[in-house]
Order: C-alpha cells, then sequence, then structure tokens
C-alpha cells in the first residue's frame, strides 16, 4: 500500500462499548508491573468488586446522559 | 428494536486503558473485509458485557487477554456467557494464549479457540469461516480443543510488510494533557534482542518470519499526518518493544522519519515518545529526533549491575546504562525507565549495589524513580531457568519465585508493603510525578515561554530528586536492617516507624506535585 491510499477506518459511534469514567484515571504508560500478587481468590473478588461499581458508573452516565437528551429535546 | 440493525458479526471484549492496538489492527482488517465489529471494554463488567452479546449477536467474540494475571478473570467472564446462553464461537489472543494455549484452554474450558500470535490473518479466516458456515479446524495459526485433545495447527507465516495492513482503529482519542490529544502507534513490531525475563522475541521467534519487523518510515509519518490533520492529535506514543534508532541499516530509518516530520510541516506541531535500549542513545541522533519532535524517551535501563545486566542478557553494561543518562540529560529529553532491583539471583550485596547506582541514575531528579521484581513470564527463559531448579511457585499464569535468602524475601515483602501505593498506583508518586512532567512539556512546547516555566521545572526536579532520594535511602535502611549479616535487627516497632514515615512522606510529595501540576495548569495562555 502505498502513502496516497493510506485512510483511518471510519469510527462510527457503535464501534466502542466503554465508558468516559473508565478512563478517569491519568494513563501510565507502559503500565505499572503489579509489585505483589495477592491469592488469587482475592485478586478474582477485588477484581469483581472494581468491576461492578465500573459497570454502575457506566449505567448512571448512560441514564445521565438519556435525561439531558430529555430535557434538550422538550426546550426544542 | 430493529434486530438486523443492531447485528454485529464481531465483537471483541478488550482492556482498553490504553489503546489496544493488537485488537485495532484485526479490527481494521475486518472492516477493510467489509466485516462489522464492535470492541467492547473489559472493564465494564460481566453484565454489561453480557447486555452487549445479547443485543449485537455476533457469530464470534475474540478476548484480548493482553496481561497473563487476567486469564481468571477472563475465565470467569466466559463461564458468565456461556452460563446465560451464549453459544458464539470463543476464540482468544495475546501473548500468553499464544506461548501456553494448551494451559489457557485447561483453565478456560469455554474457550473454542485460540488466535496464535499475529492475529490479523488468522482471525479474519476464522471470522470469514464462522459466517460462510464452513469448517474452522483447518485454519492455520489456530489452536484449539477437539475431544480432550488440544491441537494446534501450523503456524502462519508473519505478514512481510507490515504497511499491508491498513491503520488499527482507534477509540476516539483521549487527552494525553493541557487538551492536547494523544494516540499510541507502532513502527515496527518484534525485537532483536533477547533478555531472559522478556517474552516478546519468543511470541515473534516462534512463527515464521523475521523476529523483527519495521515499517517504511513514510508510511508511518503518513499515519501520524492522518491522525494530526483528521483527528487533531499532538502527542504520538510509539508502542514499539524497541523503536527503530538503531536497526540494520545503521540510522537510516530514524534519518529518514525525521527529515519526513519536517516535509510534512509535523515536526513543529507534535510531540512523540519511544521506548528503546540505553545502547541506542547517540548524541548526535536524538538532538536530531528532538528537533523533530521527540520529548520522551523510555529506557530499559533494568539493573544497575554487570552481573545483573548479564542474568538478564542485556548485552549492556552498567557504565552505558549511566552514560545514555548522561546523554538525553545534555540534550534535555526527558526519560523513564524500567529497573528490576529485585531478580532470581538478588542478594543483600546486590541490592545494595543497584540502591547506590539509582542514586547515581537519578538522584538528580532527572527522572522519578521506580522499581519492580523480575517476574517469570509466559515461555521466558527465566520462567524456563526457575522451572528447572525447582523454584517457580504458584499458579499457571501466576507464577512468582523466593529469594535464597528467607531475610530478603522479608524485605522484599516489607518494601512492597511500604511502597506499593508509591509505585503502582496511579494516584501514587511516581505517576503524579511523571505526569507533572509531561504536563509541563507540553506547556513548554505549545504555548508561549513564561518566566515560571523555568521556576516551576526547577522546583519540580527537586522535588523528584528528594522523593528519589528519600525512597533509595530508605530501602537502603531497611536492607540494613533485615540482612542479619550486619547485626542490626529492626525490631518490630522500628517497622511501623518506616510504615508511618513513608506514608507521611508519601502524602507530603503527592501534595507538592500535585500543588507544581495545578500550578503549570494555571499559567494563563498567551
Amino acid at each position: 500500500m502505498g502513502t496516497e491510499k493510506m485512510k483511518l477506518p471510519e469510527i462510527e459511534k457503535a464501534m466502542f462499548a466503554t465508558s468516559r469514567f473508565l478512563h478517569k484515571e491519568w494513563v501510565m504508560d507502559p503500565p505499572p508491573f503489579i509489585l505483589e500478587r495477592l491469592p488469587d481468590i482475592l485478586n478474582i473478588n477485588i477484581y469483581k468488586v472494581k468491576l461492578k461499581y465500573m459497570a454502575q458508573m457506566a449505567m448512571a452516565e448512560a441514564n445521565m446522559l438519556n435525561e439531558v437528551v430529555e430535557i434538550i429535546s422538550k426546550h426544542k | 428494536m430493529n434486530t438486523q440493525e443492531n447485528k454485529i458479526p464481531v465483537i471483541f471484549v478488550a482492556f482498553l486503558e490504553q489503546d489496544n492496538l493488537g485488537v485495532g489492527h484485526i479490527a481494521s482488517i475486518l472492516l477493510s473485509h467489509n466485516i462489522k465489529i464492535k470492541i467492547v471494554d473489559f472493564r465494564l463488567g460481566e453484565e454489561e458485557i453480557l447486555n452487549q452479546i445479547v443485543l449485537h449477536k455476533p457469530e464470534i467474540i475474540g478476548f484480548s487477554i493482553i496481561f497473563q494475571y487476567h486469564i481468571n478473570n477472563f475465565k470467569t467472564l466466559l463461564r458468565h456467557l456461556r452460563g446465560n446462553g451464549i453459544k458464539c464461537h470463543f476464540n482468544a489472543g495475546g501473548h500468553f494464549p499464544s506461548l501456553k494455549y494448551s494451559e489457557l484452554l485447561d483453565i478456560i474450558p469455554d474457550l473454542d479457540s485460540i488466535t496464535l500470535f499475529e492475529g490479523e490473518h488468522t482471525f479474519l479466516e476464522l471470522t470469514q469461516f464462522l459466517l460462510g458456515n464452513k469448517n474452522w479446524k483447518n485454519i492455520e495459526g489456530l489452536a484449539y480443543r477437539e475431544s480432550n485433545l488440544v491441537k494446534a495447527n501450523p503456524l502462519r507465516t508473519l505478514e512481510k510488510d507490515l504497511d499491508n495492513f491498513p491503520p488499527p482503529v482507534r477509540q476516539p482519542l483521549r487527552e494525553y494533557a493541557l487538551g492536547k490529544k494523544y494516540a499510541t502507534i507502532l513502527a515496527g513490531r518484534g525485537c532483536y534482542y533477547n533478555c531472559s525475563f522478556c517474552s516478546i522475541r519468543e511470541f515473534y521467534s516462534k512463527p515464521p518470519g523475521a523476529v523483527k519487523r519495521i515499517r517504511k518510515p513514510e508510511m508511518v509519518v503518513r499515519e501520524m499526518e492522518l491522525l494530526y490533520q483528521q483527528l487533531d492529535c499532538s502527542v504520538f506514543m510509539f508502542q514499539d518493544d524497541d523503536f527503530p534508532v538503531a536497526s540494520h541499516k545503521g540510522k537510516e530509518w530514524v534519518n529518514e522519519f525525521s527529515e519526513l516530520l519536517v516535509k510534512k510541516d509535523l515536526a513543529r506541531n507534535i510531540l512523540w515518545k519511544i521506548n528503546c535500549r540505553p545502547d541506542e542513545i547517540d548524541k548526535n541522533l536524538f538532538e536530531k529526533m528532538k528537533q523533530v519532535g521527540l520529548f520522551l524517551v523510555y529506557l530499559g535501563i533494568e539493573n544497575g549491575t554487570d552481573e545483573g545486566l548479564e542474568l538478564m542478557n542485556k548485552h549492556i553494561t552498567k557504565k552505558t546504562n549511566i552514560q545514555s543518562v548522561k546523554i538525553l540529560n545534555k540534550l534535555k529529553i526527558k526519560y523513564d525507565f524500567g529497573f528490576m532491583l529485585f531478580h532470581p539471583e538478588s542478594t543483600f550485596k546486590s541490592v545494595a549495589e543497584n540502591l547506590d547506582f539509582l542514586i547515581s541514575l537519578c538522584g538528580d531528579g532527572s527522572s522519578p524513580v521506580t522499581f519492580c521484581k523480575m517476574l517469570p513470564y509466559a515461555a521466558t527463559k527465566i520462567e524456563t531457568k526457575l522451572k528447572e531448579e525447582g523454584r517457580l511457585k504458584g499458579s499457571t499464569g501466576f507464577e512468582d519465585y523466593d529469594f535464597y535468602s528467607p531475610n530478603l524475601n522479608r524485605y522484599y515483602s516489607f518494601v512492597i508493603e511500604c511502597f506499593e501505593e508509591w509505585i503502582s498506583s496511579h494516584s501514587g508518586v511516581l505517576n503524579i510525578a511523571r505526569w507533572a512532567r509531561y504536563y509541563l512539556l507540553v506547556r513548554q512546547k505549545y504555548y508561549n515561554h513564561q518566566p515560571q516555566f523555568n521556576e516551576i521545572d526547577d522546583e519540580l526536579t527537586e522535588q523528584i530528586s528528594s522523593s528519589n532520594t528519600f525512597l533509595i535511602n530508605t530501602l537502603k535502611d531497611l536492607a540494613g536492617g533485615f540482612d542479619t549479616n550486619k547485626k542490626n535487627e529492626i525490631l518490630k516497632n522500628k517497622l511501623e516507624t518506616y510504615r508511618n514515615t513513608v506514608k507521611t512522606q508519601h502524602s507530603r510529595y503527592k501534595e507538592n506535585l500535585i500543588n507544581i501540576t495545578q500550578r503549570i495548569n494555571a499559567i494563563s495562555v498567551c
């Protein structure tokens, strides 16, 4: 492929399912090494708790956006 | 709800804190073949991921397992999906899946197949076969289980010309600092070197093909140009394990790359960061790179003793490590680095020598200090060595080892307890200090010089120097106490004092660094 044929992929809205809340943490590049491993079962349980609350934040964000859109559309 | 409109044949589940270029490249090649895709962030949780799959009814889900410590989380996720009636094809890819496919198929029996190594052609063919209801089991580059036997098909030859792949799908670009957006990007794949702790060489040497492939400089610059023009990207983070500073063609690649950045009028508008080896730092070359936007280098320093560097098969000396940083400091190019203070052959003597090295490296505040323990990642030489010695412990994917000295093990555990937040938390001193520097660099590049810049830079350097010195001296004191040869045992209440002191100092340095960052943000733009 030559440079003239290169195109960036077209990003449609539905391409990603993510949440801005998950990106509030500063990005660290490269990711930090894990200095200590907890027992597997603790790692799993901790991660489940984190994911549970992150998912709740994602849903709250979605609800917030819906209500905002509704307010705007009623005004119009 | 129009189910046909919602239908997306391929979903990827991937860790998206940073860009996931592996998935991005595979997604892009599918799009170029008119196959719709969606990338779902792994961190959304089981329920939301399930919702996405129920909504879009994919034929295949690709799970990107980029960190081997996630394998149990993926296991739980896949079980949850199957338990809720998801029957489509489950495929996994990544370093650990490729290097330990048999073990992964055991750990995650809900997987249908694994894409081995480079995924673009294999995953595309798998998708096309599934969409066409064809038998996929003979596809090159796949591993799967059949009748309790693990089968691995012949490996697919690596793509010879990486520029045959379209640019990767990326999330909407996010802010790096002060309104400037960033993107991750690759100039090539693979590494010529064979460090004992690293699985990259294994990953790229198992399939047929070159262990390192580099894109044409004009294609890399073109991608940067498109990102700049179309997506307002100002900061480019090269994710190459070893940026092609020194290839078989010498410095030709970098020279051409740099000239093109000028020719395309990008050099004055962008910043870019690379990862490279210390022995690749050349004063003249890096001076030129700085003039065209290089602002940050991540150095694989790794150790501060010649013995440690030999264990790591780095083919670098301690002297070279120091020299590389001197050159970057002289050129005023910022650097971050990786450092394995602890490794399988560590002793108190080697720890002390490494701590002295760290003082000479970054005691001046040129970079926030960091350290870690060498971990036996899958299929690395160090993993093999520890296994042969009978020192490997822990379950698959979570392997670890003890040091020879029980006191060193105790020392290490205590050090981790004290400094884990400092080193590995996003809100720790290390991350905050690094980001304070990045903010200042972005401010200095894109906004008119303000008199406060130099003052803040000096203050920031002083804070980093002070925090580095505190950390290193604390580690030294603790080492002296835990090393019974020195007859200087630390009593339990002294350990408590250390804990509290580290906690207090960590908070103090954090506050100072955050204040500095806020002052950088507050400098008015002219």
